[in-house]
């Protein structure tokens, strides 16, 4: 347990405090499940497996996005940091555009675009994927900006001076350090677009958040299933976070 | 691509607009309330109300923001505005106190060890060292907090108020002209954030006094 | 050394994993786009399978049950159209926003929802005769005014963003305010917290949400409403043989059964023209 820090100083507590805390977190547990225990939970056992496999959809929509965006975002983290200036600055446009719009309004605006640019309309799965990657691409471009600024310029010079190719330097100096000291990093932008894909709700898709509607609207028991709803993030979110802990005890998630 | 379309619907945009800056400025003074408090309630010594504290900002942090308003609308019952208001003011609070709590921490201790060297007891070095200087450290994160309300006022159109996005869509329903408007909102939102970071910056140099 | 090349292939193979689900799930949908063609009743039997577009959130006509298939309806008449095709039929989960794209783009051959055969929509897709003849109404609380004209503010009604029933508000209430959800279920949620005072919806749909002890009930019909059967146009083989088969269905009386089964009653209209099926029907 890592010692708690506050503005006065750490603050080391006793084995009493340490079981105290767990007993509360119990007893609001144990408060919780018997407030609940006449809601119809049987609804939702009878739909777990639907319940299972749409978040497992959920899922597929997020290491998607992640897929694509983070090739995406290293580009664009490059073209940032060292393109030439008109790339540089279509990098920073997009990548701050996409960053300052809602992410609702970015999945709109590409499931309208697409067929405005295109003249075809498009499906629901390729709207969603290429909006959610544009999001990950912008998110992580920031993270991969700080991860290469990281890797001490010496480095690349030493690189130079033995005669690399700036490709070559890019490849096996640079990236591969810049993703190894970005992995919290990387780790909290996964939890983040986990979370933003229940807004894929708007497409049509039948994400977790969508199941969980479409179960209420036959057997309208909205407590049981929007507990689970709000359950089943939390947990899914939760123990990811614990990893990016576990990784990098400073490191603190700020979306 | 027919963009004279946007200004037949200026008056619908307006109208979303004025919702999309209500629920954000309502948000943000509920955010910035209740995170404040959770703030400088983590420093408090005591391990129960630390733990409590971080355990609330856990739970609030790992449910999406769209999960926390539908289930103040459905589940608890409110309205449409109070269950968007609360909802985006529950979910920044929790971000919002992790950044002030940063920012006590960035605080050196020499400053509380000097005040306490003096005869002053925590509470009094709590409001006079510590408060004034956390606000003038943590202004920029916060700024991107408030754009943060910003972007997820979107979600409140969900429970149909019509916003700006709740516009866009309604603009492409009736005229296919959904990229256009889409545009065009999202120059709107982009003008929102840019006004957020222009009146934080500007509070920045008002509280230069360091 | 070995240790970090073979972390680095490690973790490139992981990469190009999660890229290549990415793509390829962008790409499917493309690729099906290619398959569309001018002739779906000679595709459908060479491939064998009946792509069916249904609805899974319109209960009746097309929900999911707990296992997350697609029932109701829309699916079983699907079923009984691949029947007699001598075909298997895959069902294709639509929304009224994805229908008419994925009917474009080749992933549905047919579209077994609740569309209505709006003359704007002609322009765009082809339809079979009405094969469904519903009815718009409101849906309202147990004892509460079942006349449609007293829903004028301060009492609000509600619907989906989009639906011609906010057209269908404004021409039956006087100066409504209207409540737009993205999802019926939102709507009908909003509707038993008291949020709203009533539901637009069609008839069939209501059914779901009108159960015994639901405390809900329907108001009086707004307005007759057809719904057709969407197909690609400039099919004139596929759409002959739609409207055939629609017609055998009732002749032979699967229609009738597969209404009764999923709508509790007899249906209250007839198939073609309110007195006979096309004439040449055997």
């Amino acid at each position: 347990m890592a010692v708690r820090g506050s503005a006065f100083g750490p603050v080391e507590p006793t084995a009493t405090d340490r079981w105290l805390w767990r007993a509360a977190v119990v007893a609001t547990l144990l408060a919780g499940l018997v407030l609940l225990r006449h809601e119809r939970w049987e609804v939702v056992m009878a739909s777990g497996p639907f319940l299972l496999k749409s978040l497992g959809i959920s899922w597929l929509l997020t290491l998607a996005a992640i897929g694509i965006g983070l090739p995406a975002g290293i580009l664009l983290a490059l073209l940032r940091t060292g393109g030439p200036t008109p790339l540089k600055q279509i990098a920073v446009g997009v990548i701050e555009v996409v960053r300052a719009t809602p992410q609702l309004m970015v999945i709109f605006w590409v499931f309208f675009a697409m067929p405005a640019l295109t003249g075809h309309k498009v499906p629901a799965w390729t709207a969603a994927i290429i909006s959610l990657s544009l999001i990950a691409a912008s998110y992580l471009a920031e993270v991969m900006r700080a991860g290469i600024i990281s890797v001490p310029r010496i480095q690349i010079e030493s690189g130079l001076a033995t005669g690399m190719t700036r490709t070559q330097i890019l490849s096996s100096i640079v990236l591969p350090q810049a993703l190894r000291n970005m992995v919290p990093a990387l780790i909290a932008t996964l939890i983040m677009m986990f979370k933003i894909t229940s807004l894929i709700y708007v497409v049509g898709i039948t994400d977790f958040f969508r199941a969980v509607i479409l179960i209420n609207n036959r057997e309208f028991e909205p407590i049981a299933l929007y507990t689970t709803l709000a359950v089943g993030y939390f947990v899914c979110c939760w123990l990811l976070s614990l990893l990016v802990r576990w990784l990098d005890p400073k490191y603190v998630l700020a979306h | 691509m027919r963009w004279t379309v946007i200004w037949d619907y200026r008056e619908a945009l307006w109208s979303g607009l004025q919702l999309t800056v209500e629920i954000t400025l309502l948000s943000i003074a509920g955010a910035l309330l209740l995170g404040a408090l959770l703030g400088c309630l983590r420093q408090v010594p005591g391990y129960f109300l630390g733990r409590a504290v971080l355990a609330y900002v856990e739970v609030i942090r790992n449910i999406p923001s769209v999960v926390k308003v539908f289930f103040l609308y459905f589940v608890v019952g409110l309205d449409a505005l109070p269950a968007a208001v609360i909802g985006l003011s529950l979910h920044q609070s929790g971000y919002i106190s992790d950044v002030l709590d940063a920012g006590f921490r960035s605080i050196p201790r020499e400053q509380s060890e000097a005040a306490w060297a003096c005869g002053h007891n925590r509470l009094q070095i709590f409001i006079f060292v510590l408060l004034p200087q956390v606000w003038a450290i943590v202004l920029p994160a916060l700024a991107s907090q408030l754009i943060e309300i910003v972007k997820n006022s979107a979600a409140a159109m969900l429970l149909g108020i019509k916003e700006l996005t709740f516009q866009t869509q309604n603009i492409d329903v009736e005229t296919f002209r959904g990229f256009e408007a889409a545009t065009v909102v999202t120059l709107i939102y982009l003008g929102l954030a840019l006004g957020i970071a222009a009146i934080m910056t500007m509070l920045e140099r008002r509280i230069e006094w360091r | 050394m070995t240790k970090q090349v073979s972390r680095r292939r490690a973790i490139g193979a992981a990469g190009a994993v999660m890229a290549a689900t990415g793509i390829s799930a962008a790409r499917a949908q493309a690729q099906s786009a290619a398959q569309a063609c001018a002739d779906t009743l000679a595709k459908v039997k060479a491939a064998g399978t009946l792509l069916a577009g249904v609805r899974n959130d319109f209960p009746p006509i097309g929900s999911i049950d707990t296992g997350g298939k697609p029932v109701g309806f829309g699916p079983d008449l699907a079923e009984a159209f691949a029947k007699k095709l001598g075909v298997k039929v895959e069902f294709v989960p639509t929304t009224s926003r994805t229908r008419i794209p994925l009917l474009q783009n080749g992933s549905i051959d047919c579209e077994f929802g609740i569309t209505t055969p709006t003359i704007e929509r002609e322009k765009t897709v082809d339809f079979s005769i009405p094969y469904v003849w519903d009815a718009v109404a409101i849906i309202i609380k147990d004892g509460a005014s079942r006349k449609v004209a007293e829903y004028a503010p301060p009492k609000k009604v509600a619907t989906t963003q989009g639906s011609y029933i906010i057209d269908l508000f404004k021409q039956h209430i006087a100066n409504p305010e209207i409540v737009l959800f993205q999802e019926y279920p939102d709507a009908v949620q909003a509707l038993k917290n008291g949020k709203v005072d009533g539901v637009g919806v069609n008839r069939a749909s209501s059914v779901a949400y009108v159960r015994k002890g639901s405390g809900l009930q329907m108001s009086e019909d707004m307005v007759r409403d057809p719904w057709a059967i969407m197909l690609r146009p400039n099919d004139s083989n596929w759409r002959n043989w739609i409207n055939l088969t629609l017609q055998e269905l009732w002749k032979d009386g699967t229609y009738k059964a597969l209404w009764e089964k999923h709508m509790g009653e007899a249906p209250d209209f007839y198939m073609f023209s309110p007195y006979m099926l096309q004439p040449g029907i055997k």
